[in-house]
């Protein structure tokens, strides 16, 4: 027995000897930073795991990115997450890991966010997420999720991309693009009455060359219609410079509202005739406020010229009444009226229905109108009347307070 | 100095003969104001306030030499009045004088002249003289 163990011993020995010096070197190895993965095979096969050294490439570049990396359990916990990560939700990172990553989304997009991330756990998907951090603004961002399997549980990758300043370009790129609109518009605008001025005046010399002087009269007067178009358009433009950086400033006095309705409306009473849309006009008397009358006057104003515009030849109502220490100033036409869902985007600036697309203007007289109003305190509406046409409400109020 | 009053000259011409000018704008003052323009030289002129009037006139049984045609209007445009009076038989060949402000013609029109606005007087009238030579005016 001794002599036939003796060898099987002795390879055996050798066997140990030699893993344990494998196993040494492997150690000697490892805490030497030289071995960063290690490749082990199981009954599932080879796999490789990777140690987590400060200097490992994979780590380095995932905590050097400017975008975000999160990894999420199934139950939307934050397992792991970047600096970067970290950075954008002003959160440090031992508050972050353990945290649902829904803390930080605002309350009223945690459930598409949770949605996002049942989604994310079957298959790679990409959606807008807005963060909000734990001080400041919120962050509008892109998740890009995939499903991974971390140490055989079901998990989730994120990349989270700061969309910031793609947003701010954006905005910039669309405001461009709104002045240029603008700008070609306008010029469109003043051109007009500009050709008209033109003739006009190529007109009164040919009745001057005639020596006929009743004529040149007219055509004075006819050309000073122009220039005052002209210039209430210039005043248009104007406005609405001063209100997009807020220096629009009101000139308050006592007034009487049943006046200042009268003179808008007598500004267009030719115009009204013209296109057939009378003005019937009632206003309860002794109806004051401290307004600014010009600017009011204005705004009543464009309110009128729009119902004559879009009033198709039909009569438009205006009427002002006063009740519990507000003023409501109605003004309705039976004309091609206002889409449902146009109702509220008309006061916006440069904002037209497609119907009234070739009818000339800027699309600023509603949205001037409500720049006005609320500088007063009061409020505009638009509502569509049953059997065509529109009504816009106009309330102020009459003590000075507003009821906002 | 031009001494004695002149006769102010008459608004309707002197002979039936002369050119009858259709005038598509809708915009109230400059319409009336070429119209005003065009009776002052001779000429018979009307005023129609968007392609669909213009198209109602023409339907009437008016016989113009001339059209002057605005691009931008409302319930009817330029071109599609154009459209429409080419389609038909008894006015597709009446002259078209399209005017327009510059950056205005964003898709392509037939047209036989085009005049920018604003435009002067004088190139209106020579442009109006050019189309309706056969005919005095």
């Amino acid at each position: 027995m001794k002599a036939n163990q003796k060898p099987s011993v002795r390879l055996e020995l050798d066997d140990l000897r030699q893993r344990l010096q494998e196993a040494e070197e492997t150690l000697e190895a490892i805490r030497s930073g030289e071995v960063d993965a290690l490749v082990v095979s199981g009954p599932a096969g080879e796999k490789v795991f990777t140690l987590e050294g400060a200097e490992h490439p994979y780590r380095v570049l995932v905590e050097s990115m400017n975008e975000g990396a999160v990894s999420l359990s199934d139950e939307r916990t934050i397992i792991y997450c970047n600096s970067a990560f970290a950075r954008m939700v002003g959160t440090p990172l031992d508050r972050i890991m353990g945290s649902d990553v829904c803390e930080f989304v605002p309350p009223e997009d945690r459930e598409a966010v949770e949605t996002l991330i049942r989604q994310g756990l079957r298959q790679s998907v990409r959606a807008e997420v807005v963060l909000l951090p734990r001080s400041g603004d919120p962050i509008p961002t892109q998740f890009s999720l995939n499903p991974v399997d971390l140490e055989g549980k079901p998990s989730i990758g994120v990349v989270v991309t700061d969309l910031s300043q793609r947003k701010r370009q954006e905005e910039a790129e669309a405001a461009v693009r709104m002045r240029d609109e603008f700008l070609a518009i306008a010029s469109h605008e003043l051109r007009t009455p500009l050709s008209t001025l033109v003739l006009r005046l190529g007109l009164l010399e040919r009745h001057a060359q005639a020596g006929d002087l009743d004529q040149v009269k007219a055509s004075v007067n006819r050309a000073k219609d122009q220039t005052e178009r002209m210039r209430r358009l210039v005043d248009r433009l104007l406005d609405v410079s001063q209100l997009a950086s807020g220096r629009l400033q009101l000139e308050l006095e006592q007034g009487d509202l049943g006046e200042v309705v009268k003179e808008a409306a007598g500004r267009f009473a030719e115009d009204a005739s013209n296109s057939k849309s009378e003005l019937h006009l009632t206003a309860e008397k002794g109806i004051t406020a401290r307004v600014d009358r010009f600017r009011l006057d204005e705004a009543i104003g464009n309110v009128i010229s729009n119902a004559i515009k879009y009033g198709a030849g039909k009569p438009v109502g205006i009427e002002l009444k006063a009740n519990n220490g507000k003023a409501t100033l109605v003004v309705q036409d039976r004309g091609i009226g206002i889409p449902v869902e146009d109702l509220s985007r008309i006061f916006g600036r440069f904002e037209r229905t497609k119907a009234t697309h070739n009818y000339g203007g800027l699309g600023l007289g509603l949205y001037i109108a409500k720049q006005v109003i609320e500088q007063h305190k009061g409020a505009i509406r638009a509502e569509s009347r049953s059997g065509g046409g529109a009504r816009i409400v106009i309330e102020l109020p009459l003590d000075g307070k507003g009821k906002r | 100095m031009v001494k004695g009053r002149k006769k102010p000259r008459r608004n309707d011409p002197p002979n039936d003969g002369a050119a009858r000018i259709l005038v598509v704008d809708d915009d109230m003052d400059l319409g009336e104001t070429v119209c005003e323009i065009l009776k002052m030289s001779g000429y018979r002129a009307a005023h129609a306030t968007d392609g669909l009037v213009a198209l109602q006139m023409l339907g009437e049984g008016g016989l113009y030499d001339l059209i002057l045609l605005d691009l931008m209007m409302p319930r009817m445009d330029g071109w599609a009045f154009r459209q429409a009076q080419l389609r038909d038989e008894k006015f597709k060949n009446i002259p078209v004088v399209v005017l327009s402000a510059v950056g205005e013609i964003s898709r392509p029109i037939k047209a036989d002249d085009l005049l920018r606005k604003p435009v002067a007087t004088d190139a209106l009238l020579e442009t109006v003289r050019k189309f309706t030579s056969r005919r005095s005016g």
